[in-house]
């Protein structure tokens, strides 16, 4: 009897969760619909995927897993916007504690409904379609501005302006940003296409470099260098050290993770930074390559070779030291001190490429 | 009972025979491990001749010459790929590949089965939270001014630290060899479990670097590196060598060897140490290299039989070619990109290991 009891609650539960899901999906309908009817009046930007998004009026209360937006959002001065974070996004306001919500790339639907955000700021990758549906369901807008494609950092910092109702501040960055990549490309067109610098870029860990559809591609582009790992078939290749030596790269880009605390915001002790650059040219033979002869090395933070804001600082580095000659008048540490200014109104402390240019 | 005269005559002949048997039979061993030996070299002249860049076997030839006869058309470059990179590398996965081998043969041979491999006893994960704790955490301990050994000095404490762990468990119950991989392969678990809880929370910037290491690598290990390695394995080997028929006794099980008069619980106690050494040594420097350790010894035992006295000589060898071969495709298969060689060992690995079982099943 009380076997066949437990069948049968097992059984109602299982009838339960089907009615449940069946109601969940003729909500989706419903709301797909709303939000085509809605989309002529509101704010409409083109995310990172491609998708089209529509709302109603600026955010006001978002759930963010991606730490690069945090950071936008502050200089927008709309850091308080943030109501639940991911573990990797810092606490976007001082003395008040916003609850994290789960992991930077697993998102935890139940935390994220509970705060009823207007919007979740996700990785496309770590949203699966099923949760989407659930969040939308919830009127909660699924948002991929991933911020992680240096060459879209413009576009997608303008589409945050409109979403946050904040365009003029969008605006100013853009502007900086427009004028120095426009001070760039007038630079680079002296250089003809057959003396163009090769590059030998390496990511955080050594020997690991970048293939043309990785992130430090449209780096490499922008400053106008040539990836010499270019044609691999991996995204991040381990790459032979020997192989690295013939090709004899005209300069060298290595890239720090902030977490190693030698590169980065309130980061200031030169002497850890010399001591990593000198282990870095002293590996096997290095001082044999054109680059280490040449003082062609350059070390730089995560911070402006990876981010929205920071990359064209990490960009002006890379093309000064590949052409010192053109880009002799261009103090990159002032631009950067600008930049900070602009955004931030702040100044800037710490070591963010090594040898300074 | 009295012999008859050609009773007699009858079985010293056997008894030569039998001498004759055992003298062929080591001479064909002996000459097997010779030509293991060779296998070895050749393998080592192919595997220095060839790389992602253009030095040949000529110009490896020439840059050799050099040190001894000033030659002008060699480029510093060219001398630093051959005895930088080239040479260093090499060596790493002889001594590495014996390491792991010898490990392995102990391993399997004290605890009488043949699915024990220098990682069964968490060995390999107790160096994996090592390295996860410096690679992740490594700002944090900059004070000990470990520099770039940071790595492998954690890696090491850690392997030996699970090593005393296990043994201790062991120790408070009744410390057979099931208990001994029992506890092995729980602690194994833990730290297992302790680098995901690091990698869980760590940031993704740093998540590479702990992958690449538990993917194992021979490249960039220093002179320093070759040196501890080198220096442990020949102890090892020589000690090996020394209690070989010890090790031999103990192998027809406790009780036959202890009624024969063998130290049975010290020779353990050695072989549980000296394999423990033996891998956490080789793995602090390159990272996770499975499967050697578990097939090599296998492959010995298949073209070779169970005594020591050869076994080890001919596992050193099988290990080491086993790791070079893996290696040197490895860094040429798809050159300049390099695969990890933990990826290859076990992809020509595997299928070598299965044609000799069914090999040997069949016959």
């Amino acid at each position: 009897m009380e076997m066949n009891g437990k069948k049968m609650l097992k059984r109602l539960l299982c009838l339960i969760m089907l009615g449940a899901m069946v109601i969940t999906l003729g909500a989706c309908s419903t709301t797909e619909a709303e939000t085509k009817s809605d989309s002529a009046k509101g704010i409409t930007v083109t995310d990172t995927m491609g998708r089209e998004i529509t709302i109603e009026k600026p955010l006001e209360k978002i759930v963010t897993y991606n730490s690069g937006l945090s950071e936008v959002l502050t200089s927008f001065g709309s850091e308080a916007t943030i109501i639940g974070r991911g573990d990797s996004v810092p606490n976007p306001v001082l003395n008040v504690e916003v609850p994290t919500v789960g992991k930077w790339n697993e998102p935890n639907i139940e935390a994220i409904m509970e705060l009823k955000p207007d919007a979740v700021f996700t990785y496309a990758a770590n949203m699966t379609a099923d949760n989407e549906t659930i969040l939308e369901n919830a009127g909660i807008k699924c948002i991929y501005l991933e911020l992680t494609d240096v060459s879209k950092s413009t576009e997608e910092v303008t589409a945050l302006g409109k979403l946050f109702g904040k365009e003029d501040k969008a605006e100013a960055f853009v502007k900086f940003h427009d004028k120095y990549e426009a001070i760039i490309e007038k630079k680079l067109k002296n250089i003809k296409e057959e003396d163009r610098a090769t590059i030998y870029y390496e990511g955080y860990t050594d020997y690991k470099s970048v293939n043309k559809e990785a992130g430090g591609q449209a780096l490499i582009t922008a400053a106008g260098g040539i990836n010499i790992a270019a044609d691999e078939t991996a995204k991040y290749p381990e790459i032979s050290d020997e192989w690295v030596l013939e090709r004899n790269p005209d300069a060298i880009v290595k890239l720090v993770s902030s977490t190693k605390k030698i590169l980065g915001t309130d980061l200031t002790d030169q002497g850890a930074v010399t001591s990593f650059y000198n282990t870095l040219i002293a590996r096997p033979s290095w001082g044999n390559l054109q680059a280490v002869k040449d003082d062609k090395v350059i070390l730089l933070s995560s911070e402006v070779a990876t981010t929205a804001f920071g990359s064209i600082v990490g960009e002006l580095y890379i093309a000064k030291t590949l052409y010192p000659e053109q880009f002799k008048d261009i103090d990159v540490q002032k631009v950067h001190e600008e930049l900070q200014k602009t955004l931030f109104g702040t100044d800037l402390v710490g070591i963010f490429a090594y040898p300074s240019k | 009972m009295k012999m008859s005269k050609t009773e007699k005559i009858k079985m010293e002949k056997n008894i030569d025979q039998a001498k004759l048997n055992y003298m062929n039979k080591r001479s064909r061993k002996i000459l097997f491990i010779l030509l293991l030996a060779l296998a070895l070299v050749v393998t080592a002249v192919i595997s220095i001749a060839i790389g992602a860049s253009s030095v040949n076997l000529k110009t490896v030839i020439q840059v050799f010459g050099d040190v001894f006869v000033h030659n002008e058309s060699i480029t510093d470059m060219q001398r630093d790929i051959v005895f930088s990179i080239r040479v260093p590398r090499i060596i790493t996965a002889i001594l590495v590949g014996m390491a792991l081998s010898n490990a392995g043969l102990l391993m399997q041979g004290i605890f009488q089965n043949p699915l024990v491999s220098p990682y069964t006893l968490g060995v390999s994960n107790g160096a994996s939270f090592g390295a996860s704790l410096a690679i992740i955490f490594g700002s944090s301990f900059a004070f000990l001014n470990f520099g770039e050994f940071l790595l492998p000095v954690f890696a090491f404490a850690f392997s030996v630290l699970t090593m005393m762990m296990v043994y201790g468990v062991a120790k408070m119950s009744n410390n057979t060899s099931s208990t001994l991989i029992l506890a092995g392969v729980a602690i194994g678990y833990l730290f297992s479990a302790l680098v995901s809880l690091i990698k869980y929370v760590s940031d993704v910037k740093d998540l590479p670097e702990l992958v690449f290491w538990t993917m194992g690598s021979l490249s960039g290990v220093p002179w320093e590196g070759i040196a501890i390695i080198a220096v442990a394995l020949a102890g090892s080997i020589i000690l090996m060598m020394g209690f070989a028929w010890d090790l031999n006794i103990m192998s027809a099980g406790e009780e036959t060897a202890i009624s024969i008069g063998v130290n049975y619980k010290r020779i353990k106690m050695l072989s549980f140490g000296i394999s423990t050494l033996l891998t956490a040594v080789a793995v602090s420097f390159t990272g996770v290299i499975g499967f050697i350790g578990l097939v090599s010894p296998h492959i010995t035992k298949m073209l070779i039989g169970n005594d020591y006295r050869y076994s080890v000589p001919a596992s050193s060898l099988i290990g080491a070619l086993l790791l070079l071969i893996a290696d040197t495709i490895g860094r040429n298969i798809i050159a300049p990109t390099q695969l990890p060689v933990g990826i290859v060992t076990s992809m020509i690995g595997v299928p070598f290991f299965l044609y000799l079982i069914v090999r040997k099943r069949g016959k």
